[in-house]
């Protein structure tokens, strides 16, 4: 049986080519917003992803439009993260779906992050609708975009849409094709209730909002539900649809999209992907698919003042209540005092979490350099432990084998820029595992890399090495074993352990030359000479002096004017206190972030 | 301090300690490239309007008494471009206002090229004893890079009117630490002007400061950024040089020949009171630390409308007053006082006066700064070591 009026889709996109745009052109003629109403991107409501560009948080909207049929049909459009770091979010939403449009930039052709999100959806059984938008640009080619989608989708070139989203241009095409191409849920409302939590937030007066697809059955409101994967079970608040804003329902059944105010405290306990059933009327197996998802960068957060801790500790927590994938405990350095050990999905996402620590609730951090989770398999025992932070890599000497996690990563770009990517990727360990044409002049290389060697600025080398036209996507591959060794940083011959990091060996003496000079340049001259080391065990591979100060004098005191001197010192007083005390020695915030991007 | 009045009252007597006065000149025909003084180019028109504005501060500034005085400092700007009737009107309502010692010391600064034989004789004869000279350097290349208007020859023709009209206590000021410059440069200037047998030096070590042409030039790359180690051998090499000379080192940037130490900048080392008078100039008296407007224009409206002065020291042109806290004040007496090299700070003075001793107020800092050899103590004085002289902001900002 099926619900012929509803069509579950979303949109699959690369940043900047327009998802946000076209979504709020769809608002528009379905009238599920008046013009009025119409807020620039809706679907994006946080402000730092309005700044960032990108979608952070799939939301979902349910919209009615009546087509050249006559009929009146439900639209369900379902917004997807658009960044690496969130491929599992990513894949549900996409499961929830039964057709996704397929938005390319005239300008620019396919990226690789819409490559990777198309495959997903190919591979989720979606029925794709290709988009070609900004014709109303002159630099568009929309034939030669056109013949790249049909090299990699096989869809006819001419299937595709050309669209002006911003002026609005074949927009009612695209509602057409959803309704005539996009085939509508299989559904059966007699079965036990099954539905995909998709997406979630916290709401503080009614807990988690659970964003559902319901695949088999119904619920009523007020009916006592229960999550599949760790059979919590609760009594909703509400249920209802999005129009966009949340607006209760009596019932929600098979094949629709909607909300479940579940009143639970954290997300950690309704988690995307799990599968939510009726307590008293069960479904014996869960929707397929459901993973918790694993932090795959860590890092330590500091306060710059230690005060701030607590207000650290209450913004993590609050953090939390709406990212599942957000881990962190309490740790402790000589360096930096107390803070917490984060871990994350990505580079991405700690980026997004740091920004808004800082935003939010307005503090100084200092973050440690990231790492990734290394497995140590001692020595004798055989016992693997699993360490993210340099510093509890054990004693070399009882050591069998650290292993490193490994991605498979392909990267999509223009194939003048071949031979700077393979030297990047070479540099970094890579090994090249597959090339593709899908198009003239693009070309799809696939890499074995170290996660590790990902994260330090891989994202940016490989941006700027290309003018800005490769794009990457990557996934978990494997734990391989790797000659790994702990690079050790001292300054005044004290090892400090927030700049601690896990290096190839090969790798050691040049990375330690690197750091050494950044933190020559960082740590102001003080009253002593200070040196500076890097190390593997007892053996220093590179050493650079911060030469001591000797002179710092305000020869004028013009007309007596005492205050203004008082002032100058006063600053200079305000300015040490910002610093971090190793040892003796006065190192400022900038000296912990300059390890974080040391150029080749 | 050195001189003092009784005021006979009804069973009450009063001592007045004596006071410096700092009187600011803010014209100048050309801004250098290094200057964020607060002075004008384009005022000419102002300058006896302006005068008239001082003379009546100096009126207001008096209070209800003819305190002493024992130096008086015009400063700028360029006080020589102010005419001779000028100098001359203004140390008159000096001593009206005030009970100006006839011993006392009355600097001017000028800048060589802006005055003649017959000026300097006339300001002479006017009550000025004393001159400072901005010299800057005697390098043609770095007077173009300062900006200065002036060459090294006519510093020696300045120096030689001085003389010929009878101003033989004269300061000469030299920067170092400029772009470009090197110790050999510098020692050249250095002993171009011991030739002129100064009584004074005054060396400033460069600060760029944010607004000026220079620090464009920087942040444009049109110049590099002076090297801090080679401004400490500059430095150096000076206090070697001019010790050779017999010149005395008593406070960290000046130099004098014994006994001719420059009275009214001792008074700030040594934290004593001073009237500051004139547009942007700067004051502490009476406990309070104040800063007079600094726009001469609206200095000298506000000097022209009637309205009865605040009480003393302050006066209708004041546009800020703090008045300082034991804690701003020990501070202060350390930052201003440890400058002065020989002299140091009395800590029983110091203990009597706050009635807390040093190792109280500051024991931990003290300790450190001590270890680290840039504080000594001798004599009941605490005193900056050589390694201080050099690094005397890592002393100050501790006790600020």
């Amino acid at each position: 049986m099926t619900d012929s009026n509803i069509r579950n889709f979303c949109i699959i996109a690369h940043i900047d080519h327009g998802k946000s745009t076209l979504a709020d052109r769809l608002l528009q003629a379905t009238h599920t917003l008046s013009d009025r109403e119409m807020q620039e991107q809706v679907l994006d409501s946080m402000d730092l992803e309005r700044e960032k560009g990108v979608t952070i948080k799939a939301s979902a909207v349910r919209m009615t439009y009546t087509a050249q049929d006559g009929n009146e049909y439900v639209l369900n459009l379902i917004d997807t993260p658009g960044h690496v770091d969130f491929s599992y979010e990513v894949s549900r939403a996409l499961q929830a779906c039964e057709g996704a449009i397929l938005v390319v930039d005239a300008t620019q052709g396919i990226e690789a992050q819409t490559l990777a999100n198309l495959y997903l959806a190919i591979e989720a059984d979606l029925e794709i609708i290709p988009v070609i938008n900004k014709i109303d640009l002159p630099a568009a080619m929309p034939e030669d975009v056109a013949e790249e989608i049909e090299n990699i989708t096989g869809i006819p070139a001419e299937d595709a849409i050309p669209i002006s989203a911003k002026t609005g241009e074949n927009i009612e095409a695209v509602l057409e094709a959803v309704v005539k191409h996009v085939p509508p849920p299989q559904v059966d409302t007699e079965k036990p209730l099954r539905a995909l939590v998709f997406d979630s937030h916290y709401d503080s007066y009614k807990g988690v909002i659970a964003y559902v697809r319901v695949f088999d059955g119904a619920i009523h409101k007020r009916e006592w539900i229960r999550m599949m994967s760790n059979d919590v079970a609760v009594e909703p608040i509400e249920i209802g649809v999005f129009t966009p804003g949340l607006t209760p329902t009596d019932r929600l059944q098979a094949g629709e999209v909607g909300y479940i105010a579940t009143g639970l405290k954290t997300v950690r306990e309704c988690r995307v992907g799990d599968t939510i059933t009726l307590r008293d009327k069960p479904a014996a197996e869960p929707l397929h698919g459901y993973q918790t998802v694993k932090p795959m960068v860590f890092a330590g957060f500091y306060p710059t003042e230690g005060e701030d801790y607590a207000l650290l500790k209450e913004a993590l927590e609050r953090l939390q209540l709406n990212d599942a994938a957000l881990v962190y405990e309490p740790e402790t350095s000589t360096a930096l005092n107390f803070g917490f050990r984060c871990g994350f999905l990505g580079l991405f996402h700690m980026e997004i979490v740091q920004e808004r620590l800082e935003r939010e609730y307005d503090l100084d951090l200092i973050a440690t350099a990231p790492s990734v989770r290394y497995e140590v398999v001692m020595a004798h025992t055989g016992e693997v432990r699993v360490i993210d932070s340099p510093a509890d890599l054990p004693d070399p000497s009882t050591i069998e084998e650290v292993r490193e996690p490994w991605m498979d990563v392909q990267i999509f770009m223009p194939d003048e820029y071949y031979g700077v990517i393979m030297d990047l990727a070479v540099k970094r360990r890579g090994q090249l595992t597959g090339q593709e044409y899908p198009a003239p002049g693009r070309v799809v290389l696939r890499f074995d890399l170290p996660l590790s060697e990902i994260i330090v600025d891989f994202y940016d080398k490989l941006k700027s090495g290309t003018r800005g036209y490769a794009s990457m996507d990557y996934e978990f591959k494997e734990y391989r074993a790797s000659d790994l060794v702990k690079l050790d940083v001292l300054v005044n011959k004290v090892p400090v352990d927030a700049l601690a990091m896990i290096v190839h060996r090969d790798e050691a003496y040049h990375r330690g030359q690197k750091v050494v000079s950044a933190l020559t340049k960082k740590i102001p001259r003080q009253m002593f000479e200070v040196p500076i080391q890097a190390a593997v065990g007892n053996k220093v591979l590179s050493r650079a002096n911060v030469k001591a100060l000797r002179k710092d004098v305000l020869a004028k005191c013009y007309g007596g004017d005492v205050s203004r001197k008082r002032k100058l010192l006063e600053k200079q007083k305000k300015g040490k206190k910002r610093m971090k005390m190793i040892g003796t020695v006065e190192v400022p915030q900038e000296a912990f972030m300059s390890v974080l991007r040391l150029d080749d | 301090m050195r001189e003092s009045v009784m005021r006979e009252g009804v069973g009450i007597k009063t001592v007045y300690s004596s006071l410096s006065l700092y009187l600011h000149i803010p014209f100048c025909r050309h801004r250098c490239s290094y200057c964020d003084f607060n002075t004008y180019t384009s005022l000419a028109d102002l300058q006896e309007a302006y005068a008239a504005a001082l003379i009546a501060e100096i009126g207001q500034a008096t209070g209800e008494v003819r305190r002493p005085v024992h130096t008086i400092f015009f400063g700028g700007g360029t006080p020589s471009l102010m005419s001779p009737q000028s100098i001359a009107g203004i140390l008159q309502a000096v001593r009206e206002g005030f009970a100006l010692s006839p011993t006392a010391e009355i600097t001017m600064e000028a800048n060589p090229g802006t005055v003649d034989e017959a000026y300097l004789t006339v300001v002479h004869a006017a009550g000025v004893n004393r001159l400072s000279f901005g010299v800057q350097s005697a390098i043609p290349s770095e007077l173009q890079l300062l900006e200065r208007e002036h060459d090294f020859p006519t510093v020696i023709e300045a120096v030689e009117m001085a003389r010929t009209a009878g101003l033989e206590n004269f300061n000469l000021d030299l920067i170092y630490g400029l772009p470009g410059q090197t110790l050999a440069s510098w020692e050249q200037s250095l002993r171009a002007a011991l030739a002129l047998d100064p009584a004074h030096f005054s060396l400033y070590c460069l600060t760029i400061e944010p607004g000026t042409p220079m620090q464009r030039w920087l942040e444009n790359g049109r110049i590099s950024p002076p090297d801090p180690d080679l401004a400490a051998d500059q430095y150096d090499l000076a206090c070697h040089l001019l010790a050779e000379a017999g010149l005395e080192h008593y406070e960290i940037s000046n130099w004098a020949k014994p006994g001719l130490a420059c009275e009214h900048n001792l008074t700030y080392w040594r934290n004593g009171e001073y009237l500051g008078l004139g547009a942007g100039a700067h004051g502490h008296a009476a406990g309070i630390r104040y800063e007079v407007v600094k726009q001469p224009r609206v200095y000298v409206r506000r000097m022209n409308t009637a309205v009865s002065p605040p009480s003393y020291p302050l006066t209708t042109a004041v546009a800020r007053h703090h008045t300082l806290t034991r804690r701003e004040a020990m501070s202060d007496t350390l930052i201003t006082q440890l400058r002065l090299l020989q002299e140091g700070l009395d800590t029983a003075v110091f203990a009597a006066k706050f009635g807390q001793t040093l190792e109280e107020a500051y024991g931990d800092t003290l300790l450190q700064l001590k270890e680290w050899g840039l504080l000594e103590e001798g004599n009941g004085r605490l005193l900056l070591t050589r390694k201080g002289w050099f690094l005397s902001n890592q002393v100050f900002y501790r006790f600020v």
